[in-house]
């Protein structure tokens, strides 16, 4: 078979539409990359062996899903973890739970995580709008790191110090909480691959 | 039940042995996809699904054992060429070693 007859093809027109749909939230150089190399596979497969039939080279190939799925979820995570992008990161942890299931509880958990540190952030926020209210209260039974209502009895103790107290937390949180997604991908991909 | 267990052990079998077999086979020459898929069928028997070659080739570029390069094709069809890498070549020294004697070891086993 001549590349233009299996350009041509519907079932591979088909087959790469799926493959597209699978990949198109990766760079474009990483999509143009898998997209060329499955069909360089699709084409050797059939003149290597001419008695096969594109339909058939497809199902030796495989589902996308079933092959594409997991290494798309870690690929994505990964370029979003070395930038330290936290948006990029939400949103591929996002991906990751709603496109494959094998490794959803954990990225749930380190959802979980980020979603905690964004807590520890936005308490910067709340000590401009409540001073009063929010810092790390000292009282004769033990502390409170945060807000409180209930002031009579305590003592705040780091004052204007807080806020970059509280940003440090929350920048050495983040920076730890990637660092161990980072270590874990490369499990998944040990375990996956 | 047992059924089950041979399969399961099997698989992780396979999975741990594709990585040695990938780069023992790259160590002969620098190969496609498709042609590395077609020896390491027959020279382990193993029935793999043919799409699942790729990412465990890209963790293997990620881990820099094997590195990667297009080359253009008469038929218009490029074919994107593995090689083993210094590291690759690094690890198989120690992979080999450590099969040579695991392989010992249980021959005296069984």
């Amino acid at each position: 078979m001549n590349k233009d007859t299996l350009l041509n093809d519907q079932h591979y027109k088909t087959y790469m539409k799926k493959v597209h749909s699978m990949i198109s939230r990766l760079p474009k150089h990483d999509q143009a990359d898998i997209q060329r190399e499955i069909s360089s596979h699709i084409f050797e497969s059939l003149n290597n062996y001419p008695e096969t039939t594109v339909e058939q080279a497809l199902e030796n190939l495989g589902e996308p899903q079933t092959y594409l799925s997991e290494w798309v979820v870690t690929k994505k995570l990964e370029k979003a973890v070395s930038t330290f992008n936290p948006f990029r990161i939400i949103w591929g942890l996002i991906t990751g739970i709603v496109k494959h299931g094998a490794y959803a509880f954990k990225y749930i958990l380190f959802g979980l995580l980020y979603l905690f540190t964004l807590a520890f952030g936005s308490l910067c926020i709340a000590k401009i709008i409540a001073p009063s209210h929010i810092g790390l209260f000292i009282y004769p039974q033990g502390f409170t790191f945060g807000f409180n209502s209930d002031i009579s009895n305590a003592h705040e103790v780091l004052g204007a110090k807080f806020i970059p107290v509280c940003l440090f937390i929350t920048i050495l949180l983040y920076m730890v909480i990637t660092v161990l997604l980072k270590m874990s991908l490369s499990k998944v991909k040990e375990r996956l691959f | 039940m047992d059924a089950n267990v041979i399969a399961k052990w099997e698989t992780q079998m396979k999975k741990g042995t594709l990585d040695f077999i990938i780069l023992l086979l790259l160590k002969k020459k620098d190969q496609y996809g498709y042609e590395l898929l077609e020896h390491i069928k027959s020279v382990s028997g193993y029935d793999i699904s043919e799409g699942t070659i790729y990412p465990l080739l890209n963790r293997l570029k990620d881990d820099q054992l094997i590195e990667s390069k297009w080359v253009e094709m008469e038929t218009g069809m490029p074919r994107k060429y593995y090689s083993i890498t210094g590291n690759g070549l690094a690890s198989l020294e120690k992979m080999t070693a450590f099969w040579a004697t695991l392989s010992g070891n249980l021959k005296n086993l069984i």
